[in-house]
Order: C-alpha cells, then sequence, then structure tokens
C-alpha cells in the first residue's frame, strides 16, 4: 500500500469516526432535551391535583378530579376525589407495574392492572398517567423543524425528536414530540403503536406558573382511532415536593 | 372490646363502642392535618328461596352505611373502616373492619397498632398463605386482625411488616395468653416487574404456615400464585348449634395449599372486559368422616378441643379442589355487568352471581344480583361454612341502591 493510499484510508476511518460521533452527540443532545421537556412538564418529585374529563361519542362523559404523588425512579401513587362512586380509589405504578386497590370493593386487596390499559376508560393509559417521565423508556432522535398551530400561542416553530423505545417496557412503538424552539416548551405529542399505528395525540395548552416554572397546565390527548374522543387533564395544583417517603410507593401502603 | 357482629346482648357493648369512635372520630380532626371521610349507604331487598323448607322463603331488607375515615397528623394517621346494618325489624350491627393508629417512627419505620389488616398475598378467591387475618360468615367482609405491626420499607422495591395478632389471647380462659399470641412476618420483593412475598405465620399449637405469593405482568396478562403449606391444621369446625367453634387438636403433618391465575383486560370503544380465571386447592381443614359425623351429631365433636375466633388451620373438608371465573363487563360507562362461578371440582357442587348496576347516575348505583347454588348432594360441602351455603336449588335475588358520599 503506497502513502497516497495510506492516508486515504485514515482520512476514511477519521470521518466515519467522526460521523459516528458527531451522530451519537446530536441524538445524546436529543435524549438531553427529551429529560429537559420530562423537567419542564413536571419537577423531579411532585405533588398534584388535576381535573381529568373524558369525552367519547358512545360512552357516557366522566369527569374525575385526583390527586398524585410522584417521585422520580421510585414511582407514582394516585389517589381519585371525585365522583364520590371512585373515591379513595388508589392506583400505584412502579417500573411499568400498576396495582389498583379500591376500599369499597370490600377486599382488602389491590388489583394488578395492565399499564397500556385505558385509565378509568379515559383516552389515557394507566402508563400515561401513572408514568410522566419519557426520557427513561425513549432514545430520542431529532426529527425535521417543523411550525404548528398552538391554540394560546399560534404558529410556533417547533424542533422534533423520534422517541424509540429502549426496552419492552415502553409503552408506545415510538412517540413524536414537538418542542418550542426558543426553550424546547413541549407543544404537542404523537403516539405510535407496536405495529406503527399513530393513535394518540396530545396537545399542550395554557401555561402558565406551576411550582415556579411555566409549564403548560391543559393537555388534551385525542384519539386518532375512534372520531371525537378525547380526554383532558388540567392541572389544578402542582408543587415540588422533594421529601417523598419511599413507603409511600409500596403495594403495603397502597391498601392502607 | 369487641365491635364487631354485636349480637343483641352485646348492644350496650356495641353502643359504647360505636359512641368512643365516634367521639375519637369528631374530636381528632380539632388536631389533625388533615381529616377525610368517605363511603356509601346502601339499601337493599332480599328474596331467599330455599327447596323443601317452604317457610324459609322469605324477603328480608336492610340498610347498611359504611364509611372509610383518615386523620393525617404531623407524625402519622389514623385510619377506621366500619359498617352499621340495620334490617327490616331494626336489628342492627356494628362491624369495625380496621380501626388502627399509624405512627411514622421514621422514614423507612412505620408502626400500626390496633385494629388492621396488611396487604397480603397474590390470590383472588383464597389467600393460601394468609392464616393472620381472622376469617368471617361473610366472605365479602375482610376483617383486621387485633394487635400491632412494624412496617419496615429500607427501599421502594422491598418491605417486610411484622405482626403480633391478639385474636386468640383476648378473653380466652381456657389458654395462657402467651399461647393465644400470633407472629406473623411478611415480606414483599419488587423486581422487574415481578413481585416476590414470602411469609411466615406461627401460633403456639394453632398454625405454623409459611408461604410464598408471586405475581407478574406477560404481554399485557397478569399472572400470580400463592403457595403455602399448614403444618398444624387445627381444623375449625362450623357452629351448628349456637355454641362455639370447634376445633381439633393440631398435628405436625403438613397441609399444602395452593391459588394460581390469569387476569386479563381487553375492550373496543364501547366495551371493557375483564376476565379473571383462578384455580385453588386447599388441603387443610376437617376430614370427611369427621364432617359426617359432625352432621350426624354436632355435641360429639365437642370434646376435640375448644377456641374462639382466629383462624388456625382451615375451616372445610380436606383436600378441596376448586376453580373460579369472573367476568366483568363495562358497558360504556352506564352499566356494569358481572358473572361469577366458583366451583369445587370434587363433588361438582358450586355457586353462581350475576349482577347489573347501573351507573349511568351521578353517585347512585342501582343494582340487581341473583345468586343460586347448585350440587351432586344435599349437604354438599361448598365454601368455609357448608351449612350456610349449599342446598341444591338454593338462590337469591336482591334488588339495591347505594348512594356514594
Amino acid at each position: 500500500m503506497n502513502t497516497r493510499a495510506r492516508i486515504t484510508g485514515i482520512l476514511a476511518v477519521g470521518l466515519l469516526i467522526w460521523g459516528v460521533s458527531a451522530a451519537s452527540a446530536q441524538s445524546g443532545d436529543a435524549q438531553t432535551l427529551l429529560a429537559e421537556m420530562d423537567s419542564i412538564l413536571y419537577p423531579d418529585s411532585f405533588h398534584m391535583k388535576v381535573v381529568m374529563a373524558t369525552h367519547r361519542p358512545d360512552r357516557r362523559d366522566m369527569q374525575m378530579t385526583m390527586e398524585s404523588y410522584y417521585k422520580q425512579d421510585v414511582g407514582t401513587l394516585i389517589e381519585i376525589l371525585d365522583p364520590p362512586r371512585s373515591r379513595g380509589t388508589k392506583f400505584l405504578q412502579k417500573e411499568g407495574s400498576l396495582w389498583m386497590y379500591n376500599p369499597k370493593s370490600n377486599s382488602s386487596r389491590a388489583i394488578r392492572l395492565s399499564p397500556r390499559d385505558s385509565f378509568q376508560g379515559s383516552v389515557f393509559s394507566n402508563n400515561d398517567i401513572g408514568d410522566p417521565k419519557y426520557a427513561n423508556d425513549y432514545r430520542a432522535s431529532f426529527g425535521s423543524d417543523q411550525t404548528i398551530q398552538n391554540k394560546d400561542l399560534g404558529n410556533v416553530e417547533c424542533r422534533t425528536l423520534i422517541g424509540e423505545p429502549k426496552g419492552p417496557t415502553a409503552a408506545y412503538g415510538k412517540i413524536k414530540v414537538w418542542l418550542r424552539k426558543s426553550d424546547n416548551m413541549p407543544l404537542r405529542m404523537d403516539y405510535y403503536a407496536k405495529s406503527g399505528l399513530l393513535f394518540k395525540r396530545l396537545i399542550l395548552t395554557s401555561f402558565k406558573q406551576l411550582a415556579g416554572e411555566q409549564r403548560p397546565s391543559m393537555w388534551r390527548m385525542d384519539s386518532l382511532e375512534q372520531k371525537d374522543a378525547y380526554s383532558t387533564v388540567e392541572i389544578q395544583q402542582l408543587e415540588a415536593r422533594n421529601n417523598l417517603p419511599d413507603r409511600m410507593f409500596t403495594e403495603a401502603n397502597l391498601t392502607r | 372490646m369487641t365491635l364487631n357482629h354485636c349480637p343483641h346482648k352485646k348492644k350496650l357493648r356495641c353502643a359504647i363502642g360505636a359512641a368512643a369512635l365516634f367521639l375519637l372520630l369528631v374530636s381528632a380532626p380539632l388536631s389533625a392535618q388533615d381529616y377525610s371521610v368517605y363511603g356509601e349507604i346502601t339499601g337493599s331487598s332480599t328474596y331467599h328461596r330455599v327447596p323443601d323448607a317452604a317457610a324459609q322463603n322469605v324477603l328480608t331488607g336492610e340498610v347498611k352505611i359504611s364509611a372509610n375515615h383518615r386523620l393525617t397528623f404531623q407524625a402519622g394517621d389514623f385510619v377506621a373502616h366500619h359498617f352499621l346494618t340495620i334490617d327490616q325489624d331494626g336489628d342492627y350491627t356494628h362491624t369495625v373492619t380496621e380501626a388502627y393508629l399509624n405512627l411514622f417512627a421514621s422514614p423507612e419505620v412505620s408502626i400500626s397498632l390496633g385494629r388492621q389488616r396488611i396487604n397480603w398475598g397474590t390470590g383472588y378467591t383464597f389467600a393460601p398463605t394468609d392464616s393472620l387475618h381472622p376469617e368471617t360468615a361473610d366472605p365479602e367482609v375482610d376483617m383486621g386482625f387485633d394487635g400491632s405491626s412494624v412496617l419496615y420499607t429500607p427501599g421502594s422495591n422491598f418491605t417486610v411488616s411484622l405482626a403480633l395478632s391478639l385474636d386468640d389471647a383476648l378473653g380466652q380462659v381456657s389458654r395462657e395468653f402467651y399461647n393465644g399470641l400470633k407472629y406473623a412476618v411478611y415480606a414483599s420483593l419488587f423486581a422487574g416487574s415481578t413481585t416476590i412475598a414470602p411469609s411466615i405465620v406461627y401460633e403456639p399449637d394453632r398454625t405454623f404456615r409459611p408461604g410464598l405469593s408471586l405475581s407478574t405482568e406477560i404481554l399485557n396478562t397478569v399472572i400470580f400464585a400463592e403457595a403455602a403449606c399448614e403444618f398444624l391444621n387445627q381444623a375449625v369446625y362450623p357452629n351448628l348449634s349456637g355454641s362455639p367453634l370447634t376445633r381439633t387438636a393440631a398435628s405436625w403433618d403438613p397441609y399444602p395449599l395452593l391459588a394460581a391465575g390469569v387476569e386479563k383486560s381487553f375492550g373496543n370503544d364501547i366495551i371493557d372486559v375483564n376476565l379473571l380465571t383462578e384455580y385453588y386447592y386447599n388441603s387443610a381443614g376437617y376430614s370427611g368422616a369427621e364432617a359426617d359425623a359432625l352432621y350426624a351429631d354436632p355435641a360429639g365433636l365437642a370434646g376435640a378441643g375448644a377456641g374462639t375466633g382466629g383462624n388456625g388451620g382451615g375451616a372445610g373438608l380436606l383436600r378441596r379442589h376448586y376453580a373460579s371465573e369472573t367476568v366483568t363487563v363495562d358497558l360504556a360507562g352506564y352499566v356494569t355487568a358481572e358473572g361469577a362461578v366458583l366451583v369445587n371440582l370434587q363433588d361438582g357442587s358450586g355457586a353462581v352471581e350475576h349482577s347489573a348496576t347501573v351507573t349511568a347516575l351521578r353517585g347512585i348505583d342501582f343494582k340487581a344480583t341473583g345468586r343460586w347454588y347448585f350440587g351432586k348432594k344435599g349437604e354438599s360441602e361448598f365454601g368455609t361454612f357448608p351449612l350456610a351455603a349449599v342446598l341444591p336449588g338454593r338462590a337469591t335475588v336482591e334488588l339495591s341502591a347505594t348512594v356514594h358520599f
């Protein structure tokens, strides 16, 4: 091999390494943005009170008030406060597993549920409600920049992230996220089934100061499988809580 | 003081107990950080059909008021679950299923004192590992044990509960107090998507039951299993003549118990369906020969040993295999229908329950329930208290309305 060929080979390998590392760095930046989006949506650990409403064309309209506690890398505990029929019903989500306890069921036992099932008949899944962090479950990469319309903000320039599941515990086959370019505020998310079907869309609006930061307070999840079926979650109260004890997020505590 | 299931003679004690509970619940909120109460009021009418016993074909009615209280303090909370039933004659029964003080000694340790339950096992219809909590005649009532417990939570995925039950020690005249104490340890480890829960319950001469529970989720299907071995098998006989429950002497032979099943939910735009299938096997209890002797001469078994309360070994025939299936359908949020069947696989006896609940109105349910029983023989063994259950052709129809508050 002559010197020119050797130099060409070295340059080719160098370019390849640079290309891979650049792509990796970009992917890493995308992952950082996904984690940043998580922290814009919620603090690391928090207490929250929300009102969830669901409309489906063939079903009774539902509205419920819930209180939830979330501790990062530990779990989520949710209690229904209203309507009276469901009051006291509690949910515990941990690492992709979900339990429900209904004190009016005459049983002291918690029932295990599938995280991918609908949460209380809503368009949200159990996982959407119980696991509000995406960076843990999805590997992010950049998509193309787009301009979308937001009800409160008008036309907004956005960058997009594509999230591919890191493992089998991820609830969706793929997610796509629209972040406002100026501050990475999340405005929209599309959810794909494992089959590749786009079946749910989340729109975030009503930005206000919550737990010391500007955050969306109204979440609307539309079903793309059933016309005019949607659920909304309105955050009424959100406070960062860094002192939540682990014992709150145990099966033992769920039934107490 | 015993507050549960107060008959007429105990009305005074019941009233005092209820008043004490009421005062505690009314006064404690003054110093509590937070107080919440919720519950329901149900009025029901039930028609009972008993074949070949026309006098027992009766219509009964009752009102049931149940409430759940929680007082939250800086260092703990007080929790109470209780209900009051009033029948058509005005007789009432007040039952406290739980009333305990829960103190947070540290972020990892909490101590509970009073009548309480520990979330135990994974079986739905039958919990083989659980001989800590007392059994009741009404399978719909999950009664707590009287005593204390310590819950240690070194991490969110691992908990250990230590419990001391006084159920068999309180009010005992024939046993030493310390021989009536029941000790239990229950640990729960969550790893991946699997919960593993070993446990042991021990009471001298009454029960020694090590066990293990598992549950996991695979492909949107929940799978659970629970197994135990009872080494003392102190059988408990049903109450035939108003006398205390009769117990046999304990023996150190192994009696295995098992429950396993799957649970699956699915649905479409209108209907949500939940299926629960479970098999269980209970080898603790009394033998068929002992059961025949009991039916023939209830007094003849009295000499075998006596005691009240608790759940030492098993109540019912030895070596019972059961299968149960429950189907729950929610129709567009307006109506919930449920069908359940429980069959004794050995004698073919069983029970079926159908119900439909209208949930269209906010805060009010209207429910119709039908129950009927089948079996090959007149004294078909079924459930925990056989004489209270199966007679072929026996059936009930119940209509009820429930207001939630």
